[in-house]
């Protein structure tokens, strides 16, 4: 039975892409279902829309991580089979569906173009998430899960109400899956983190 | 040479290229996790198999993808692919 409360994010920093890479037929077909396939043109010179697709199938894969999956790498496994463009005045944003072997989860996109793009997977009966994006520039890798903590911890912490010097975030050693705990006890948060380049990507819904 | 050492070794040069942090590749160890352990993300997995595929003149379909999660599944699917 699928965890309702599981959510999955990913971010992509868009000025690390390797347009030239990222756009070849090879590199598309080692990531891409036949079905995926109709969302874009190889060719396409729309700045954003293969990433963001890698970033939806990313999210689903640590979505259904979290349902019990192996941790594996296989994009095909994933499949993009709704997306729909949610474009206004102020975001450019897409919702959708992707499915699995083992089933369907909902995601929503957002574009910041020439920034970021980012996916965020979740169930059919989990739509009250809250997400946190942050810049955090250009700093030493060995740093990168530190910071990523103490940004979980603040955001968390924003949440509860809980002070965030008293909060510890622990990781499942197998899985990898990230839990906040206070006093040995862990909160009753799913939380997502996800970092690529400069940006720190956090998301989390509570699950009582 | 072909052998297991000489293969970990390459494998591990790719992998090294396309990490953000290079220090955990250089202590990688056979049972270390591509992803879990040196850190590689998705899209740099991608760079990784399309290197190999080059390198080794073989391609790496979507099981032995699945199945390359630590170091030696990497360099074993390597050898069993060009001795085959």
């Amino acid at each position: 039975m699928l965890n309702k409360y599981a959510i999955g994010n990913d971010i992509i920093d868009l000025k690390l892409s390797d347009k030239q890479v990222w756009r070849q037929k090879r590199f598309l077909d080692k990531i891409f279902t036949t079905n995926e396939f109709q969302y874009f043109k190889p060719d396409t010179t729309n700045d954003f829309i293969i990433e963001l697709l890698f970033s939806c199938k990313e999210s689903a894969y640590k979505y259904f991580v979290k349902q019990g999956r192996e941790r594996a790498f296989n994009p095909h496994s994933f499949s993009v089979c709704e997306l729909i463009n949610r474009e206004n005045h102020s975001k450019i944003q897409y919702s959708g569906i992707i499915e699995c072997d083992q089933g369907n989860c909902k995601f929503i996109s957002e574009v910041n173009p020439s920034r970021y793009v980012h996916s965020l997977c979740f169930t059919n009966d989990c739509s009250f998430s809250s997400i946190f994006i942050k810049s955090i520039g250009t700093v030493n890798e060995n740093s990168i899960s530190e910071i990523a903590g103490l940004e979980l911890k603040h955001f968390i912490s924003g949440l509860s109400g809980i002070d965030e010097s008293s909060l510890e975030l622990v990781k499942d050693q197998i899985t990898l899956i990230p839990y906040i705990a206070y006093k040995g006890r862990i909160l009753p948060f799913d939380i997502s983190i996800s970092h690529d380049g400069e940006y720190i990507a956090v998301a989390a819904t509570k699950t009582e | 040479m072909n052998d297991y050492p000489t293969i970990k070794t390459q494998v591990l040069k790719i992998i090294e290229k396309y990490a953000f942090n290079k220090d955990l590749v250089k202590e990688a160890l056979d049972d270390s996790r591509i992803i879990a352990d040196l850190k590689i993300n998705s899209a740099r997995i991608v760079d990784i198999i399309l290197d190999i595929e080059d390198q080794y003149n073989i391609e790496i379909d979507d099981k032995s993808i699945e199945k390359m999660i630590r170091v030696k599944d990497a360099v074993e699917i390597i050898l069993n692919k060009i001795n085959a």
